[in-house]
This record gives structure tokens, C-alpha cells and sequence, in this order.
């Protein structure tokens, strides 16, 4: 390995390193009024208030994919799927708006948002 | 040897065969693979070992056939729709960036710095193109982490490379 080589994964780590420190800070402001969506091929299928008493369970069954979402103790996750990859289980819980959980092979997502962030999204999407 | 115009080098046409059909057994074999990450469009990217060989070795255009045939032929044998755009957009970016920054840095960075930016562009296509596919941006928040899983994939596949050429330059086979 030659000089230039470490030079450069110093400047991969550090870019990762602020671009997370980035990511983290947008997430973590607003705490009230938070959503849990969840969205199959694009198309919201469902969506709850989240808060620290949400209990609820949804089980996504179609074309034979299946994806349980389990909400309680004010975090989301994904406990069961029969994707190949299983990511999205191991991902593990969520609790805090701008997170998600991605299932790539069903195309499948759930996220947490607040009304805020909403809004923003509107805008880039736009 | 004597060349006649517009004939296609045979040497040349065997080793853009031979890679393809090694791109597509890499790929295969990652599949099987079980998935050390947790992060989506993650990935070992070993047909990237594949295409850093090809671009050392051939021209832009010739390489790109090698990265479009893998990437199609793939698609037709064992893919979907989905995991054909995937694998387009990270072997048509990993290409581009790769092939350039050999072109430009071919002094000044080895195989290994190039093969770590060809980890976070193949890695960087796939989230995009998965950001499109699933209609969310929030997907795009992991991409710090694909940066820095990128430095040890990228280091692997840089070795690998680096091994598969000079065993390559070795056989005495391209000229």
C-alpha cells in the first residue's frame, strides 16, 4: 500500500464520520408529533401516530411476501420476513423520526417521521 | 503479425468472454453468500474484481462491453427487473469512476485506492437507484455507512485484482 492509498481511506473514514455526524443531527430534533409510515412498492399501505404507548402489530401479506411490524415500547421493528436478505430484521428497532427500516427485495419501508420532516420531504420531492 | 481492418482481435475477444463469464460466476457466487451487512445496497461487490481487470487491461469501450454483458446477461439468467437496475447503475458508476481515476491517477494511486472508490460508486448507484425504486429519499441517510464499509471491500477486491493481473500479465497472454 502506498501513502496515497492511506490518504485516501483517512479522507473515506472522515467524510463518513461528518456525513453520519450530519445525518444524526437532522434526525434528532423534532420529538413531538411523530408518524410511523409504512410503504410497499412506493404506496403508503399504512400509518399510525407514534408514541411511547403505541402497541400495535401490522403484517404485510401480499404475492407471498411478508413482513411483520411490531410497534411497542416506543420503538418499530421489523421481528419477522421472508425476504432472502433479511435486513430489515436485522436492522433492529427504530425509535427516533427520520429512521427506516428497508426491506430492498419487497420493496418494502417503514419510517418513522415527524410533521415537520413531512413537510420537508414534500419539498424535495417536488 | 499482419492486421486486417476492422478485423476483431482474438486475444482480445476471448479475454472480454472469459471476464464476463468469471463477472457473472462472482456474482452468482455473492448471492449466495450469506450478508454480513445490515445496511441496504451493502455489498462485497466481487465483480468489481472483474471490472478494475478489464479496465486495466482494455480500452474504455471494450471494458464497458464486459460490465454490460455481465450486467445483462445476469439480469436474463438469474435476475429481476429490480436486481438488473441495481446491478446497471452500481457497474455503470463503479465503471465510469474507476476507469477515470485510472486513467488520470494511473501513477499516483494503486489498485487499491481505486478499487475502494469503485466500492462506494457501485454502492452509491444501488442506493439510488433503490431510493427511486421504493419512493424514499430517507434511504439516502445510510449512506455514510456505505462510505466506510466501502474502505474494507474495497481494499479485498483491490488485492484480489491486483493478484488476478499480475498472475494475468504473468501468463503471458495479453500483449
Amino acid at each position: 500500500m502506498k501513502k496515497n492509498d492511506m490518504i485516501l481511506i483517512l479522507v473515506v473514514l472522515i467524510v463518513g464520520i461528518i456525513s453520519y455526524g450530519i445525518v444524526n443531527a437532522i434526525k434528532h430534533n423534532d420529538e413531538s408529533n411523530l408518524k410511523v409510515i409504512i410503504k410497499h412498492k412506493g404506496v403508503v399501505v399504512k400509518e399510525y401516530a407514534f408514541t411511547h404507548e403505541t402497541q400495535k402489530t401490522y403484517v404485510l401479506d401480499s404475492e407471498d411476501e411478508v413482513n411483520v411490524v411490531q410497534i411497542k415500547n416506543g420503538e418499530v421493528s421489523v421481528t419477522e420476513a421472508n425476504c432472502h436478505d433479511l435486513i430489515c430484521v436485522k436492522t433492529g428497532a427504530i425509535s427516533k423520526p427520520g429512521e427506516i427500516i428497508v426491506c430492498l427485495p419487497h420493496k418494502f419501508t417503514v419510517e418513522i417521521v415527524s410533521n415537520e420532516m413531512l413537510n420537508e420531504l414534500d419539498d424535495i420531492v417536488e | 503479425m499482419r492486421k486486417v481492418k476492422g478485423a476483431v482481435d482474438t486475444r482480445k475477444l476471448v479475454l472480454i468472454s472469459v471476464l464476463v463469464a468469471q463477472g457473472m460466476v462472482l456474482g452468482y457466487i455473492e448471492k449466495m453468500l450469506p450478508i454480513p451487512f445490515i445496511v441496504p445496497g451493502a455489498k462485497l461487490g466481487l465483480a468489481n474484481i472483474i471490472t478494475l481487470t478489464a479496465i486495466y487491461f482494455l480500452n474504455f469501450k471494450e471494458s464497458s462491453a464486459v460490465v454490460l454483458l455481465r450486467v445483462f446477461l445476469t439480469a436474463a439468467t438469474f435476475g429481476s427487473l429490480s436486481s438488473f437496475l441495481y446491478s446497471l447503475s452500481g457497474g455503470v458508476l463503479s465503471l465510469i469512476a474507476m476507469a477515470g481515476l485510472l486513467k488520470v491517477f494511473k501513477d499516483e494511486l494503486s489498485l487499491i485506492s481505486i478499487s475502494i472508490i469503485g466500492s462506494i460508486s457501485h454502492n452509491m448507484g444501488q442506493l439510488i437507484v433503490a431510493a427511486i425504486i421504493i419512493h424514499n429519499v430517507l434511504i439516502l441517510t445510510y449512506l455514510p455507512f456505505l462510505l466506510i464499509i466501502a474502505i474494507p471491500t474495497g481494499i479485498f477486491v483491490g488485492i484480489v485484482a491486483r493478484a488476478l493481473i499480475q498472475y494475468l500479465q504473468k501468463t503471458n497472454f495479453i500483449r
